[in-house]
């Protein structure tokens, strides 16, 4: 514990004598932080389980089947999924957990809701889901509760709302058993949770539906009737069981496709891993595609950004390190003459240095944080290939931003750019034997 | 005197190591992520060839038996909905603030997001790709008045002709279209083959682009009969330009307080209006343009700070570290500006000797894998790359990222090292040549 009070007594004298020379350090270990932490947070949010996707790790995606003509290999048609998959293809799996079914459209507020025919109507997102989407997703009800697979059987005319939604058009979020118009048709709220942001555009919206009440989110195509205009996840009972789910929806669509003689039905490696279906769209810019994961041309560049992210500011603060070296080697002269071995001196380097890292960290993360909130309307689209220009924008919530892996990143990161930058610089001097650095000194 | 110095920066290589290393790696990733930024601001700089003020689409929406209350099942047929339509569209021509009206199909207009597009067969039997802007044959529809299209020749505002909108035998072509057909703008009367029918071509006028963020292709005006309006008619583009001077503002007001009312006919609701500014914006998110320029800038920004940090703390240590052997130059005479020019010079040695080495790698890695589109869209498959413009042809687009590069690194380490040489330079003599 001294010898750890006497590292940061040290630094912190260091930090003191050359403090526009400590503010460079530690403003490019910020920058270096900040610019990784702002990265790490996207791809968190939108692959780490986090408000109403609770369960993204245990979720598997189907978004797209295509039908290859057996008797022109060129010539396929290509979709999203009818009813027939999740609820007879796909039905009785042995490891499957839950089903959820959703007709998703674009975000654009084409539908309105109102009170009466004579007030004002509101444009709304909407999503028309199953009974299995309250499941697989994890909604807090604020009042109320989600409709029942019964009652999407039945097309009954109910509704989940938004706390939002629900306080705008009653004034409550007690909106249980209350009438209210949605395009026209009347409907009985049945619950409400809480707000989900389009941080999460799966599951966003401000009215979920029975799916049964729109005929577009039931239709089917195609000889076989697997072609729709539904996306469908499934969850694992457990992380560890996704891989034999994943084997099985296979299997199911394989024995599907020998009985069938015109068509072969191609899931295309699906289905996916929550995170990986992000990296997956049938708008790639390559007309030869349908839905192919572009997952490779987006991480690739990742990958470099990433190096280039650990590599330039170390390089930056190892320069650093070595001129204040050169200005110190006199001093390691000293106390190697007292005795102090190389393998102490380093540490002792590495240890001092390390404060100032640590500041620069903390500083970056506060600023990825400011980024952040910045740039909260646009920022998640920055990796994204197509993005939905109708989409509301997202909202960061502390919850999604505080989280224990933010902090163990940028913890693991500041270890790291501490090794990088110091390790090479404080090797090289301490490389010079005790007359060297004396005489250097003189 | 140049001899000295470089033997001094050779004396010196350990200590300007690091900062070496950091311009070559900076420099590197710096030409990547300019590559982008250079590529899309040239695309964004070419002229609309269009004046998007004071355009809007209305849109419109309609109720059907879905719908509930709202629908009226007694107008939903041909015959009223026609006459509805007719009168919406009377409404909206006879509004004092709009100059023109246009109808056509939902990807009439540019960075609608739908896209139609054909092929015509040229004089020489070469098949050209074309984009498509398919307008009704209504009476009053004014497409060249609304977009705003000048005639490729006088430069004046175009006019279709009347038989232009009576027929599907004419066509309007871009310049670009006329050259690649005809090899001159001058192709007014001539004749292309378009769907295995013979076309006329009614008027040539200047590129526009479809996407404001891209290049212009190869752009066609068409006309088609509309029969009867069918319950698809509100996907449809109803696009109007306002008089110059009106207030937008104002006009969306009074717009939606006094016309609206009239609008919401039948089945037949208003949807709202979107200007031509809107829908550039949005073409631009969608197609990940703005996403690519966000991220390159700050990128770039990233590897600029970096390299200004990187020269500042070795240029502020070599400065405390040579403070006596400037104590020495300036006691012989040297004025401040020679040592000033001293570390400047050898700021742009290392940065330029640096740079040789990222061109080197650069140039490797451009002649190997090529360069790849900026960004993915569908335009890429179907057109090719205009070779008149720079950021298509590969040495040249190579040759420009690269000066931007190197003036941008050059500038910012000149900028980073001018507070350690003004600090050092400002120390007299007798106080430097203490430390000796």
């Amino acid at each position: 514990m001294n010898r750890f009070r006497k590292y940061v007594y040290r630094s912190w004298a260091l930090l003191r004598q050359n403090p526009l020379f400590s503010s460079i350090y530690i403003l490019g270990t910020a920058l270096s932080v900040a610019l990784l932490m702002v990265l790490f947070i996207i791809f968190y949010v939108k692959f780490a389980p986090i408000y109403p996707e609770g369960n993204r790790n245990r979720t598997l995606v189907l978004q797209y089947v295509q039908a290859n003509d057996l008797s022109n290999p060129s010539s396929y048609s290509g979709g999203a999924l009818s009813p027939r998959v999740p609820y007879e293809l796909l039905k009785g799996l042995p490891h499957l957990d839950a089903t959820a079914a959703v007709y998703r459209t674009s975000a654009a507020k084409d539908d309105r809701v109102a009170l009466t025919t004579r007030s004002a109507a509101v444009p709304v997102s909407s999503k028309y889901v199953d009974g299995g989407f309250w499941r697989v997703f994890t909604f807090r009800f604020l009042s109320g509760k989600s409709f029942s697979d019964a009652d999407v059987t039945a097309a009954m005319p109910v509704a989940v709302l938004s706390a939002r939604l629900a306080n705008r058009i009653f004034g409550t979020m007690e909106a249980v058993g209350r009438q209210f118009l949605f395009n026209g048709n009347e409907l009985k709220v049945a619950g409400v949770v809480q707000d989900v942001s389009w941080v999460t555009p799966a599951t966003a919206a401000d009215v979920w539906l029975p799916l049964s009440l729109n005929p577009n989110a039931l239709w089917e195509t195609g000889d076989e009737r697997l072609r729709g205009n539904l996306e469908v996840y499934l969850t694992a009972p457990k992380p560890s069981d996704k891989d034999a789910l994943r084997k099985e929806v296979r299997e199911a669509f394989r024995r599907y496709n020998t009985t069938c003689r015109l068509y072969e039905n191609d899931i295309l490696d699906q289905p996916d891993d929550y995170w990986k279906s992000c990296f997956r769209s049938s708008y790639t810019g390559d007309a030869s595609s349908s839905l192919k994961p572009y997952l490779e041309a987006t991480l690739r560049p990742f990958f470099y950004f990433l190096l280039a992210l650990i590599f330039i500011p170390a390089l930056n603060l190892g320069g650093i390190i070595a001129s204040r070296m050169d200005s110190r080697i006199g001093e390691l002269g000293i106390r190697k003459a007292y005795g102090a071995s190389n393998l102490w001196l380093l540490r002792q380097i590495m240890n001092e240095n390390l404060l100032f890292t640590s500041l620069g960290s903390l500083l970056g993360l506060l600023l990825s944080y400011l980024c952040l909130w910045l740039s909260s309307d646009w920022i998640l689209t920055i990796l994204d290939k197509y993005t939905d220009p109708t989409m509301p924008a997202p909202e960061f919530t502390a919850g999604m931003l505080l989280q224990p892996a933010v902090f163990v990143v940028v913890v693991c990161f500041c270890l790291l750019l501490n090794f990088l930058s110091a390790l090479v610089p404080a090797l090289l001097s301490l490389r010079k034997s005790i007359v060297e650095q004396l005489q250097q000194k003189r | 005197m140049n001899r000295i110095i470089l033997h001094q920066f050779w004396n010196r290589r350990r200590r300007n190591i690091w900062i070496f290393l950091e311009l070559l790696l900076a420099g590197y990733f710096l030409w990547m992520v300019l590559d982008p930024i250079c590529v899309l601001t040239a695309d964004r700089m070419i002229s609309r060839g269009y004046n998007p003020e004071g355009i809007y689409r209305l849109n419109l929406g309609i109720y059907d038996e879905t719908s509930g209350l709202y629908y009226q099942a007694a107008d939903d047929n041909d015959e009223v909905r026609d006459r509805k339509f007719q009168l919406i569209m009377k409404e909206l021509a006879s509004c004092p603030e709009v100059a023109s009206v246009a109808f056509g199909i939902s990807s009439c207009f540019p960075n609608s997001n739908s896209w139609d597009g054909n092929r015509l067969l040229a004089p020489d039997s070469s098949e050209i790709q074309i984009q498509v802007y398919t307008y009704y044959q209504v009476d009053g529809n004014d497409p060249a008045g609304v977009l705003g299209l000048e005639d490729a020749l006088t430069g004046d505002s175009l006019r279709l002709p009347p038989t232009f909108f009576r027929s599907d035998g004419q066509i309007a072509i871009s310049e670009q279209l006329a050259r690649k057909l005809f090899g001159t703008p001058k192709a007014v009367g001539r004749k292309v083959r378009y769907n295995g029918y013979a076309v006329e071509v009614a008027a040539v006028f200047r590129d526009i682009k479809h996407f404001d963020a891209q290049q212009p292709v190869p752009l066609a005006l068409m006309s088609q009969p509309l029969s009867r309006v069918r319950k698809s008619i509100v996907w449809q583009s109803i696009l109007f330009r306002l008089k110059p001077g009106v207030d937008a503002g104002v006009f969306r007001n009074r717009f939606e307080r006094e016309v609206v009312p009239r609008i919401n006919q039948g089945n037949f609701y208003y949807a709202g209006l979107k200007s031509f500014a809107d829908y550039s914006r949005e073409a631009t998110f969608e197609a990940g343009i703005t996403g690519k320029l966000r991220l390159s800038y700050g990128l770039a920004v990233f590897a600029l700070l970096c390299i200004f940090m990187g020269i500042f703390g070795t240029f502020w240590m070599h400065a405390v570290d040579r403070r006596p052997e400037l104590g020495v130059l300036r006691s012989l005479g040297a004025s401040r500006g020679a040592v000033a020019g001293r570390f400047y010079f050898e700021v742009w040695l290392l940065v330029t000797s640096a740079f040789v080495l990222v061109l080197l790698a650069v140039f490797h890695y451009v002649r190997s894998e090529g360069l790849a589109p900026v960004v993915q869209t569908f335009q890429n498959d179907l057109f090719t790359p205009d070779p008149a413009y720079w950021q298509n042809r590969l040495w040249s687009r190579f040759a420009v990222v690269s000066v931007v590069t190197y003036v941008l690194m050059l500038v910012l380490s000149f900028l980073a090292v001018w507070f350690p040489v003004r600090r050092a330079v400002a120390l007299p003599p007798a106080d430097a040549l203490h430390e000796e």
